[in-house]
């Protein structure tokens, strides 16, 4: 294609442009033998394609589209396992680092922040979040040397 | 998971609502809405049935897992997804191909000609799939979203996530490809 307009034409085509736009290229039509040769095939491309033989999905299908629903709360179930023992992991770590060394002091219990601190940013939390903090605090409580027997 | 028992139809964006708060009976109903036109927009993409149910189930999995932000209609987020999907299944299989020595898997329907499909002759329904098969996926994406299903350049923008000029440039592009391909069919009196 050697017409700076061809482009338009393709917009022309899919219906793109706004009134005036359409204007413009409908008067370039009438004096563009180019223009006017794509505009053509691309009708035909278009009616071609539109009469292709395209796939249509099954009855079976559909009901594994419907099965998705089984698989996918699977999926979620083995996120949040895989989360909490990310978390638990977390704060094992840092309730052995901030555990005090025999000096007699007050025990030190991991605080909120070590528990907020692993906690992932809202969008991608679970739903019932708050009650996964409270368990990881649980669990931070009992590893601390005041939990300990 | 609770059993969704409305009576009036809700929307699409509603049902997405009820399917992130538990409901089955609302993803089921989302499934009946759009499963067959997902499945032809993946078949078309993809070029085989194996191929489409994979990336339609993997889909829907999305979908249930994810938050509708209400950034576009509901049919456009879906075949964003898709899109995606259907996109890293192509990437995973040419790797896959590479590595076997370039032997083709049953999704390969490009070396037939175009109209296989109901016998030989110019005359003869073409298979789509055979139609895109020589197509780049960036290429064979803008047909199907475009000459298939209709979508506007800013809804394939979206669903594509890229900017408008660079939907209409592959268009172009792809189009050329197509007219050179199918001369033939096309310089028909």
């Amino acid at each position: 294609m050697t017409c700076q307009r061809s482009s338009q034409v393709h917009a022309y085509h899919d219906g793109e442009l706004d009134a005036t736009r359409r204007a413009v290229v409908e008067a370039h039509l009438e004096r563009c033998d180019e223009c006017r040769r794509l505009l053509e095939e691309l009708k035909e491309l278009a009616a071609l394609i539109g009469e292709a033989e395209v796939g249509e999905a099954s009855g079976e299908a559909m009901a594994r589209f419907e099965g998705a629903w089984g698989e996918a709360r699977e999926r979620g179930v083995m996120r949040i396992g895989a989360w909490l023992s990310g978390v638990a992991a977390a704060l094992l770590v840092g309730a052995l680092l901030t555990m005090p060394h025999g000096s007699g002091a007050a025990p030190v219990k991991p605080g909120l922040w070590e528990a907020m601190a692993v906690t992932p940013p809202a969008e991608t939390q679970p739903e019932g979040n708050s009650d996964l903090v409270q368990v990881a605090q649980w669990m931070a409580d009992d590893l601390s040397v005041g939990g300990r027997r | 998971m609770t059993s969704d028992q409305g009576s009036s139809a809700p929307d699409d964006a509603a049902l997405l609502a009820r399917i992130n708060h538990g409901s089955q009976g609302a993803f089921q109903e989302l499934v009946k809405r759009h499963g067959r036109y997902l499945y032809r927009v993946a078949y078309s993409l993809t070029g085989n049935a194996a191929d489409a149910e994979d990336i339609v189930q993997e889909t829907f999995i999305a979908v249930i897992n994810s938050k509708f932000r209400g950034e576009s209609a509901v049919r456009t987020w879906l075949v964003q997804i898709l899109v995606r999907r259907s996109a890293m299944l192509r990437r995973s299989l040419r790797r896959l191909r590479k590595r076997l020595g370039g032997v083709s898997d049953a999704s390969v329907v490009g070396n037939r000609p175009a109209g296989a499909s109901a016998g030989e002759g110019l005359d003869a329904r073409l298979d789509l799939a055979v139609m895109l098969e020589t197509l780049s996926l960036e290429h064979r994406q803008v047909i199907v979203l475009r000459e298939v299903e209709g979508m506007s350049y800013e809804e394939m923008a979206t669903v594509l996530g890229v900017p408008r000029g660079t939907v209409e440039s592959r268009l172009h592009r792809a189009r050329g490809e197509l007219r050179e391909r199918f001369k033939g069919y096309l310089q028909k009196d």
